[in-house]
Protein backbone atom coordinates (compact mmCIF):
# COMPACT_ATOMS: atom_id res chain seq x y z
CA UNK A 1 0.00 0.00 0.00
CA UNK A 2 1.43 3.37 -0.96
CA UNK A 3 2.12 5.58 2.04
CA UNK A 4 -0.23 8.50 2.52
CA UNK A 5 0.80 12.11 2.01
CA UNK A 6 1.52 13.16 5.60
CA UNK A 7 3.59 10.06 6.29
CA UNK A 8 5.58 10.64 3.10
CA UNK A 9 6.22 14.22 4.11
CA UNK A 10 7.28 13.16 7.58
CA UNK A 11 9.77 10.65 6.18
CA UNK A 12 11.15 13.27 3.80
CA UNK A 13 11.72 15.67 6.66
CA UNK A 14 13.39 12.95 8.67
CA UNK A 15 15.71 12.03 5.83
CA UNK A 16 16.69 15.64 5.15
CA UNK A 17 17.20 16.61 8.75
CA UNK A 18 20.37 14.60 9.32
CA UNK A 19 22.44 15.86 6.38
CA UNK A 20 21.22 19.40 7.03
CA UNK A 21 22.51 19.29 10.59
CA UNK A 22 25.86 17.92 9.44
CA UNK A 23 26.19 20.65 6.84
CA UNK A 24 25.29 23.27 9.38
CA UNK A 25 28.00 22.04 11.68
CA UNK A 26 30.54 22.13 8.86
CA UNK A 27 29.46 25.61 7.87
CA UNK A 28 29.95 26.87 11.36
CA UNK A 29 33.59 25.78 11.43
CA UNK A 30 35.49 28.27 13.51
CA UNK A 31 38.61 30.16 12.74
CA UNK A 32 38.55 33.89 12.38
CA UNK A 33 42.29 33.69 12.90
CA UNK A 34 44.60 36.68 12.62
CA UNK A 35 42.99 39.70 11.03
CA UNK A 36 45.87 42.19 11.11
CA UNK A 37 49.50 42.03 10.09
CA UNK A 38 50.44 42.59 13.72
CA UNK A 39 48.61 39.39 14.67
CA UNK A 40 51.27 37.42 12.83
CA UNK A 41 54.15 38.88 14.86
CA UNK A 42 55.92 36.37 17.09
CA UNK A 43 58.43 37.04 19.86
CA UNK A 44 60.67 34.32 21.24
CA UNK A 45 63.25 34.38 24.00
CA UNK A 46 65.45 31.73 25.50
CA UNK A 47 68.20 31.59 28.08
CA UNK A 48 71.07 29.31 28.92
CA UNK A 49 70.46 27.05 31.90
CA UNK A 50 72.11 27.62 35.23
CA UNK A 51 73.13 31.21 34.55
CA UNK A 52 73.07 33.69 37.40
CA UNK A 53 72.09 36.93 35.69
CA UNK A 54 72.55 38.79 38.97
CA UNK A 55 76.31 38.30 38.59
CA UNK A 56 76.34 40.61 35.56
CA UNK A 57 75.87 44.35 35.57
CA UNK A 58 77.86 45.79 32.65
CA UNK A 59 77.31 45.27 28.95
CA UNK A 60 78.50 46.67 25.66
CA UNK A 61 76.26 47.38 22.70
CA UNK A 62 77.72 47.89 19.22
CA UNK A 63 76.39 50.96 17.41
CA UNK A 64 75.34 48.95 14.36
CA UNK A 65 72.59 46.48 13.59
CA UNK A 66 74.13 43.64 11.61
CA UNK A 67 72.08 42.96 8.50
CA UNK A 68 72.45 39.59 6.85
CA UNK A 69 72.45 40.28 3.16
CA UNK A 70 71.87 37.91 0.29
CA UNK A 71 74.82 36.66 -1.67
CA UNK A 72 74.25 37.83 -5.22
CA UNK A 73 76.21 34.87 -6.51
CA UNK A 74 73.81 32.39 -4.98
CA UNK A 75 70.13 31.69 -5.33
CA UNK A 76 68.56 31.95 -1.90
CA UNK A 77 65.53 33.34 -0.17
CA UNK A 78 67.31 36.08 1.80
CA UNK A 79 66.31 39.64 1.07
CA UNK A 80 67.86 42.86 2.27
CA UNK A 81 65.92 44.81 4.84
CA UNK A 82 65.95 48.60 4.95
CA UNK A 83 67.97 50.30 7.68
CA UNK A 84 65.19 52.75 8.41
CA UNK A 85 64.62 51.48 11.92
CA UNK A 86 68.20 50.63 12.97
CA UNK A 87 68.54 53.64 15.22
CA UNK A 88 65.15 53.00 16.81
CA UNK A 89 66.14 49.38 17.47
CA UNK A 90 69.42 50.27 19.16
CA UNK A 91 67.79 52.98 21.27
CA UNK A 92 65.06 50.61 22.43
CA UNK A 93 67.50 47.85 23.28
CA UNK A 94 69.65 50.26 25.31
CA UNK A 95 66.60 51.65 27.06
CA UNK A 96 65.38 48.21 28.05
CA UNK A 97 68.80 47.07 29.26
CA UNK A 98 68.99 50.15 31.46
CA UNK A 99 65.56 49.43 32.89
CA UNK A 100 66.56 45.91 33.88
CA UNK A 101 69.55 47.26 35.69
CA UNK A 102 72.51 46.99 33.31
CA UNK A 103 75.05 49.75 32.80
CA UNK A 104 76.35 50.30 29.29
CA UNK A 105 80.10 50.33 28.76
CA UNK A 106 80.85 52.83 26.00
CA UNK A 107 84.53 51.94 25.62
CA UNK A 108 84.77 48.17 26.04
CA UNK A 109 88.08 47.93 24.19
CA UNK A 110 89.77 50.01 26.87
CA UNK A 111 87.72 49.12 29.94
CA UNK A 112 86.52 45.64 29.14
CA UNK A 113 82.97 44.43 29.64
CA UNK A 114 81.08 41.57 31.22
CA UNK A 115 78.55 41.10 28.43
CA UNK A 116 78.14 42.00 24.77
CA UNK A 117 74.72 42.47 23.24
CA UNK A 118 74.65 41.80 19.50
CA UNK A 119 71.72 42.88 17.33
CA UNK A 120 71.04 41.45 13.90
CA UNK A 121 68.34 41.48 11.25
CA UNK A 122 67.53 39.24 8.32
CA UNK A 123 64.75 39.14 5.79
CA UNK A 124 63.41 36.16 3.88
CA UNK A 125 61.18 35.83 0.89
CA UNK A 126 59.17 32.76 0.09
CA UNK A 127 57.21 32.21 -3.07
CA UNK A 128 54.58 29.54 -3.51
CA UNK A 129 52.60 28.64 -6.61
CA UNK A 130 49.02 27.41 -6.71
CA UNK A 131 47.09 26.14 -9.68
CA UNK A 132 43.54 27.25 -10.25
CA UNK A 133 41.02 26.80 -13.05
CA UNK A 134 40.01 23.51 -14.59
CA UNK A 135 36.41 22.43 -14.66
CA UNK A 136 34.04 24.79 -12.92
CA UNK A 137 31.95 22.04 -11.41
CA UNK A 138 34.79 19.47 -11.20
CA UNK A 139 32.69 16.74 -12.64
CA UNK A 140 35.40 15.64 -14.96
CA UNK A 141 38.48 16.61 -16.86
CA UNK A 142 37.54 15.62 -20.42
CA UNK A 143 37.78 18.66 -22.69
CA UNK A 144 35.51 19.02 -25.63
CA UNK A 145 32.56 17.07 -24.27
CA UNK A 146 29.34 19.07 -24.24
CA UNK A 147 27.32 19.22 -21.08
CA UNK A 148 30.25 18.85 -18.67
CA UNK A 149 30.09 22.40 -17.46
CA UNK A 150 32.28 25.37 -18.27
CA UNK A 151 35.97 24.69 -18.75
CA UNK A 152 38.58 27.27 -17.78
CA UNK A 153 42.19 26.76 -18.79
CA UNK A 154 44.36 26.25 -15.74
CA UNK A 155 46.13 29.29 -14.39
CA UNK A 156 48.81 29.71 -11.79
CA UNK A 157 48.75 32.03 -8.82
CA UNK A 158 51.84 33.28 -7.08
CA UNK A 159 51.87 34.04 -3.38
CA UNK A 160 54.93 35.77 -1.99
CA UNK A 161 55.57 36.22 1.70
CA UNK A 162 58.33 38.48 2.97
CA UNK A 163 59.30 38.13 6.60
CA UNK A 164 61.70 40.11 8.70
CA UNK A 165 63.48 38.78 11.77
CA UNK A 166 65.21 40.76 14.49
CA UNK A 167 67.59 38.82 16.72
CA UNK A 168 69.39 39.76 19.92
CA UNK A 169 72.23 37.76 21.44
CA UNK A 170 73.50 38.52 24.94
CA UNK A 171 76.97 37.09 25.00
CA UNK A 172 79.40 36.43 27.81
CA UNK A 173 82.71 36.85 25.97
CA UNK A 174 84.68 34.74 28.44
CA UNK A 175 88.39 35.44 28.45
CA UNK A 176 89.87 38.19 26.33
CA UNK A 177 90.76 35.74 23.60
CA UNK A 178 87.12 34.96 22.91
CA UNK A 179 87.37 31.43 24.24
CA UNK A 180 84.59 30.09 26.40
CA UNK A 181 82.24 32.66 24.90
CA UNK A 182 78.66 31.76 25.74
CA UNK A 183 75.30 33.10 24.65
CA UNK A 184 73.39 33.41 27.90
CA UNK A 185 70.22 34.93 26.49
CA UNK A 186 68.68 35.37 23.07
CA UNK A 187 65.61 37.13 21.78
CA UNK A 188 64.00 37.03 18.38
CA UNK A 189 61.05 38.74 16.78
CA UNK A 190 59.55 37.79 13.45
CA UNK A 191 56.81 39.26 11.36
CA UNK A 192 55.67 40.16 7.90
CA UNK A 193 57.55 42.89 6.12
CA UNK A 194 55.04 45.58 5.27
CA UNK A 195 56.16 49.17 4.94
CA UNK A 196 52.57 50.37 4.81
CA UNK A 197 51.82 49.27 8.36
CA UNK A 198 53.08 50.71 11.63
CA UNK A 199 56.45 49.00 11.45
CA UNK A 200 58.01 51.27 14.04
CA UNK A 201 55.28 50.47 16.54
CA UNK A 202 55.53 46.77 15.81
CA UNK A 203 59.31 46.80 16.33
CA UNK A 204 58.91 48.76 19.56
CA UNK A 205 56.31 46.33 20.88
CA UNK A 206 58.43 43.34 19.90
CA UNK A 207 61.60 44.55 21.65
CA UNK A 208 59.68 45.54 24.76
CA UNK A 209 58.00 42.14 24.78
CA UNK A 210 61.39 40.39 24.63
CA UNK A 211 62.42 42.02 27.88
CA UNK A 212 58.98 41.84 29.48
CA UNK A 213 58.90 38.05 29.14
CA UNK A 214 62.47 37.77 30.47
CA UNK A 215 62.19 39.08 34.04
CA UNK A 216 65.11 36.88 35.08
CA UNK A 217 67.46 39.29 33.30
CA UNK A 218 67.20 41.72 36.14
CA UNK A 219 64.87 44.08 37.94
CA UNK A 220 62.51 44.75 34.99
CA UNK A 221 59.95 47.49 35.17
CA UNK A 222 57.21 48.05 32.64
CA UNK A 223 58.31 50.13 29.70
CA UNK A 224 56.04 53.16 29.20
CA UNK B 1 24.75 -16.57 14.38
CA UNK B 2 23.68 -12.98 14.19
CA UNK B 3 22.42 -12.93 17.76
CA UNK B 4 25.57 -14.69 18.95
CA UNK B 5 27.72 -11.94 17.42
CA UNK B 6 25.63 -9.30 19.14
CA UNK B 7 25.85 -11.17 22.40
CA UNK B 8 29.64 -11.18 22.10
CA UNK B 9 29.69 -7.43 21.61
CA UNK B 10 27.48 -6.89 24.63
CA UNK B 11 29.88 -8.86 26.79
CA UNK B 12 32.78 -6.69 25.68
CA UNK B 13 30.92 -3.49 26.41
CA UNK B 14 30.13 -4.70 29.99
CA UNK B 15 26.89 -2.79 30.09
CA UNK B 16 23.93 -5.04 29.35
CA UNK B 17 23.09 -8.72 29.77
CA UNK B 18 24.59 -11.54 27.81
CA UNK B 19 22.12 -12.93 25.33
CA UNK B 20 19.18 -11.79 23.32
CA UNK B 21 16.08 -13.86 23.30
CA UNK B 22 14.66 -15.26 20.13
CA UNK B 23 11.50 -13.33 20.85
CA UNK B 24 13.31 -9.92 20.93
CA UNK B 25 11.16 -7.36 19.16
CA UNK B 26 12.75 -5.98 16.00
CA UNK B 27 12.98 -2.24 16.51
CA UNK B 28 15.57 0.24 15.43
CA UNK B 29 16.21 3.96 15.72
CA UNK B 30 18.37 6.27 13.71
CA UNK B 31 18.94 9.93 14.15
CA UNK B 32 21.14 12.86 14.92
CA UNK B 33 21.97 15.01 17.87
CA UNK B 34 23.10 18.57 18.14
CA UNK B 35 25.50 18.90 21.02
CA UNK B 36 27.12 21.35 23.29
CA UNK B 37 30.54 20.20 24.42
CA UNK B 38 32.80 21.12 27.31
CA UNK B 39 36.48 20.28 27.45
CA UNK B 40 37.62 18.37 30.47
CA UNK B 41 40.69 16.92 32.09
CA UNK B 42 43.79 16.83 29.88
CA UNK B 43 42.08 18.73 27.10
CA UNK B 44 41.86 21.89 29.19
CA UNK B 45 45.64 22.20 29.09
CA UNK B 46 45.34 22.87 25.38
CA UNK B 47 41.85 24.34 25.05
CA UNK B 48 39.54 25.21 27.91
CA UNK B 49 36.24 26.00 26.23
CA UNK B 50 32.57 25.25 25.77
CA UNK B 51 31.78 24.57 22.14
CA UNK B 52 28.52 24.84 20.21
CA UNK B 53 29.92 23.19 17.08
CA UNK B 54 29.13 19.54 17.55
CA UNK B 55 26.98 16.97 15.83
CA UNK B 56 26.31 13.28 16.25
CA UNK B 57 24.72 10.58 14.13
CA UNK B 58 23.65 7.31 15.64
CA UNK B 59 21.59 4.22 15.15
CA UNK B 60 20.30 1.76 17.71
CA UNK B 61 18.56 -1.57 17.47
CA UNK B 62 16.71 -3.22 20.29
CA UNK B 63 18.11 -6.65 21.04
CA UNK B 64 15.92 -7.06 24.10
CA UNK B 65 12.99 -5.24 25.55
CA UNK B 66 15.43 -3.31 27.76
CA UNK B 67 18.64 -3.23 25.77
CA UNK B 68 19.95 -1.99 22.47
CA UNK B 69 23.09 -2.08 20.40
CA UNK B 70 24.14 0.59 18.03
CA UNK B 71 26.74 2.78 16.43
CA UNK B 72 27.63 6.41 16.90
CA UNK B 73 29.56 8.84 14.73
CA UNK B 74 30.29 12.36 15.77
CA UNK B 75 32.20 15.53 15.00
CA UNK B 76 33.24 17.81 17.84
CA UNK B 77 35.06 21.08 17.24
CA UNK B 78 36.86 23.16 19.83
CA UNK B 79 38.84 26.28 19.16
CA UNK B 80 40.42 29.05 21.10
CA UNK B 81 42.38 32.18 20.31
CA UNK B 82 45.01 33.41 22.70
CA UNK B 83 47.34 36.37 22.81
CA UNK B 84 49.66 35.26 25.53
CA UNK B 85 53.12 33.98 26.35
CA UNK B 86 53.67 30.25 26.30
CA UNK B 87 56.65 28.63 27.98
CA UNK B 88 58.23 25.49 26.61
CA UNK B 89 61.12 24.66 28.86
CA UNK B 90 63.63 27.48 28.63
CA UNK B 91 61.86 29.04 25.63
CA UNK B 92 59.14 31.67 25.96
CA UNK B 93 57.00 32.48 22.92
CA UNK B 94 54.53 35.35 22.54
CA UNK B 95 52.08 35.98 19.79
CA UNK B 96 48.56 35.49 18.55
CA UNK B 97 47.71 31.80 18.83
CA UNK B 98 44.84 29.86 17.36
CA UNK B 99 44.23 26.40 18.71
CA UNK B 100 41.89 23.79 17.28
CA UNK B 101 40.72 20.34 18.26
CA UNK B 102 38.64 18.30 15.85
CA UNK B 103 37.44 15.04 17.34
CA UNK B 104 35.70 12.31 15.34
CA UNK B 105 34.31 9.57 17.61
CA UNK B 106 33.39 6.28 15.94
CA UNK B 107 31.80 4.03 18.53
CA UNK B 108 29.87 0.87 19.00
CA UNK B 109 27.23 1.53 21.61
CA UNK B 110 25.11 -0.42 24.04
CA UNK B 111 22.26 0.97 26.10
CA UNK B 112 20.09 -0.33 28.88
CA UNK B 113 16.54 0.92 29.44
CA UNK B 114 15.43 0.15 32.99
CA UNK B 115 11.81 -0.15 33.91
CA UNK B 116 8.77 -1.36 32.09
CA UNK B 117 8.29 0.04 28.65
CA UNK B 118 5.12 2.00 28.19
CA UNK B 119 3.89 3.65 25.06
CA UNK B 120 3.99 7.44 24.95
CA UNK B 121 6.09 7.70 28.08
CA UNK B 122 9.65 8.91 28.43
CA UNK B 123 12.24 6.20 28.70
CA UNK B 124 15.42 6.64 30.65
CA UNK B 125 18.59 4.90 29.42
CA UNK B 126 22.16 4.38 30.46
CA UNK B 127 24.91 2.99 28.33
CA UNK B 128 28.32 3.35 26.87
CA UNK B 129 30.18 3.46 23.63
CA UNK B 130 33.51 1.89 22.82
CA UNK B 131 35.59 2.52 19.78
CA UNK B 132 38.03 4.91 18.31
CA UNK B 133 38.51 8.66 18.22
CA UNK B 134 40.39 10.36 15.43
CA UNK B 135 41.53 13.67 16.84
CA UNK B 136 43.27 16.51 15.07
CA UNK B 137 45.11 19.01 17.23
CA UNK B 138 46.44 22.15 15.61
CA UNK B 139 48.20 25.19 17.02
CA UNK B 140 48.89 28.23 14.87
CA UNK B 141 51.35 30.94 15.83
CA UNK B 142 52.29 33.62 13.36
CA UNK B 143 52.85 31.93 10.04
CA UNK B 144 53.64 28.60 11.64
CA UNK B 145 51.25 25.84 12.49
CA UNK B 146 51.86 22.57 14.25
CA UNK B 147 49.44 19.70 13.75
CA UNK B 148 49.28 16.48 15.71
CA UNK B 149 46.74 13.92 14.47
CA UNK B 150 46.19 10.72 16.42
CA UNK B 151 43.91 7.72 16.53
CA UNK B 152 42.82 6.96 20.09
CA UNK B 153 41.03 4.11 21.73
CA UNK B 154 38.12 5.62 23.59
CA UNK B 155 35.04 5.08 25.70
CA UNK B 156 31.94 7.19 26.15
CA UNK B 157 29.58 6.42 29.05
CA UNK B 158 26.22 8.06 28.60
CA UNK B 159 22.92 8.70 30.30
CA UNK B 160 19.83 10.12 28.76
CA UNK B 161 16.14 9.93 28.09
CA UNK B 162 14.00 9.24 25.07
CA UNK B 163 10.93 11.41 24.82
CA UNK B 164 8.31 9.95 22.51
CA UNK B 165 6.64 12.22 20.01
CA UNK B 166 3.83 11.36 17.67
CA UNK B 167 4.95 13.88 15.06
CA UNK B 168 8.39 13.66 13.51
CA UNK B 169 10.14 11.19 15.80
CA UNK B 170 11.35 10.66 19.34
CA UNK B 171 13.29 13.32 21.13
CA UNK B 172 16.63 12.45 22.67
CA UNK B 173 18.38 14.14 25.55
CA UNK B 174 21.73 12.83 26.64
CA UNK B 175 24.89 13.57 28.58
CA UNK B 176 28.01 11.76 27.52
CA UNK B 177 31.58 11.75 28.77
CA UNK B 178 34.06 11.17 25.96
CA UNK B 179 37.45 9.88 26.91
CA UNK B 180 40.16 9.24 24.36
CA UNK B 181 43.04 7.31 25.85
CA UNK B 182 46.57 8.51 25.46
CA UNK B 183 48.14 8.06 22.05
CA UNK B 184 51.50 9.50 21.15
CA UNK B 185 51.53 11.59 24.30
CA UNK B 186 48.14 13.13 23.59
CA UNK B 187 45.10 12.45 25.77
CA UNK B 188 41.69 14.04 25.36
CA UNK B 189 38.44 14.17 27.29
CA UNK B 190 35.26 16.21 27.00
CA UNK B 191 31.60 16.23 27.90
CA UNK B 192 28.79 16.44 25.36
CA UNK B 193 25.22 17.49 26.05
CA UNK B 194 23.01 16.35 23.23
CA UNK B 195 19.56 17.26 22.01
CA UNK B 196 18.41 15.15 19.14
CA UNK B 197 15.85 13.41 17.08
CA UNK B 198 15.53 9.69 16.59
CA UNK B 199 13.26 8.13 14.05
CA UNK B 200 12.65 4.49 13.82
CA UNK B 201 10.56 1.50 13.04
Amino acid sequence: MRANGPARIRRSVQRMAMPIVVLMAAGCYPGNGPTNVEDLDVVLTTRAPDVDFNSYSIYALPDTVVHIRPNIDEVNDIIELPRTYDELILDLVAENMEKVGYARELDPESNGTELVLLVGAVGTKRTSWYMGGGWWDWWGYYPGYPGWGWYYPPYFEEVTIEQGSLVLFLLDPGDQGGNDAQVIWAGAARGLVDTRVRSGTRITNAINQMFEQSPYLGSYSTIQ
Amino acid sequence: MKYAARAGTLALLLTVGASATAQAQEEWWGGFTYQGALTSGPTTDFIDQFSWRNVGLEARKMVREDASLGVFFGWNVFNDELDTTTSLGAVDISGFQSRFVNAFPMLVTAHYYPGVRQSNSARFFVGTGVGTYYIENRAELGLTSVTVNKWHFGIAPEVGVLVPSSRVGDGLLSVKYNYAFEAGGVERAYWTFGVGLLVGH
